[in-house]
């Protein structure tokens, strides 16, 4: 029971980070300033990984995303000298169509969600003896094998693509 | 044990809110880091569903990884594209590629 209340005031905290970081991510002028809550909210997303069981895509969020796209996007940023101010969220008179749309569609998710409840929770037999992480690798290696081999054809796909449209000039 | 809708609740909040990014921004970059915000609320609500429904296969986690892969590859040549964007009209405000229009 102690374990219980710990587990649910970990998911609240990381909940509210993780909302509260992508609502700042929304609502600064300043895009620098919004890389940065991107960040944070890659991180809580990463915690809430953790808290599912699933350490080895938790330390992949990390790595992928808090790490190399949001280096990425502060490298795009500074090349793109980007100065333009945002729009505004919570300023403006007339009605705000994106954000008139998106209420609507949490209104929707949430109605649907609370309304089905009817999800049970299956008794966690756990993987077997290996870790969690082991266990992912076989169910990648055996399972998804396939779509294992074309991810990887399609990042190097993406990587030649990128360098190519990157450096198209200077390679003529 | 906490319940399966929180997860899913947190998980289309913060869809909802990379929805409002995508849809409200001028500045290209922007839109992009609102649909990765899109892409990491569908992974919660993958391992969500893995680790509450059928725990002992992990096929949910094994989709987010791929999701992550997609999501990774898309960003690179999605930025690539930013930034020859950029040389081309010295702007990356989406308001101002508006040649298509009649």
């Amino acid at each position: 029971m102690p374990e219980l209340s710990v587990n649910l005031a970990v998911f609240f905290l990381l909940a509210v980070v993780t909302i509260v970081s992508a609502l700042m991510f929304v609502s600064r002028k300043n895009i620098v300033h919004s890389v940065l809550w991107f960040l944070l909210t890659m991180l809580s997303v990463a915690g809430t990984f953790f808290l599912l069981g699933a350490p080895f895509l938790a330390a992949a969020q990390i790595l992928v995303y808090a790490g190399a796209i949001t280096v990425l996007f502060l490298f795009v940023v500074m090349l793109t000298m980007t100065r333009i101010p945002e729009v505004r969220v919570f300023g403006s008179t007339q009605v705000n169509g994106p954000l008139a749309a998106t209420f609507l569609l949490l209104f929707l998710l949430v109605t649907v969600v609370g309304v089905t409840e009817t999800w049970s929770a299956v008794a966690k037999n756990g993987a077997g003896e290996t870790t969690l992480t082991a266990a992912l690798g076989l169910v990648l290696f055996q399972d998804f094998l396939l779509p294992f081999e074309l991810a990887a054809f399609v990042l190097l796909v993406a990587l030649i693509a990128a360098l190519f449209l990157a450096l198209g000039e200077t390679l003529k | 044990m906490i319940p399966l809708t929180y997860y899913l609740i947190l998980a289309a909040g913060l869809f909802s809110v990379g929805l409002y990014g995508a849809l409200s921004k001028r500045n290209a970059i922007l839109i992009l880091m609102s649909i990765e915000l899109m892409l990491n609320a569908a992974n919660i609500n993958l391992v969500a569903f893995s680790s509450y429904v059928s725990p002992e296969t992990l096929k949910g986690q094994a989709f987010a990884i791929f999701v992550m892969v997609i999501a990774a590859a898309e960003v690179g040549l999605g930025l690539a594209l930013i930034l020859l964007l950029f040389r081309q009209r010295r702007t990356v405000e989406v308001d101002q590629f508006n040649l298509l229009r009649g």
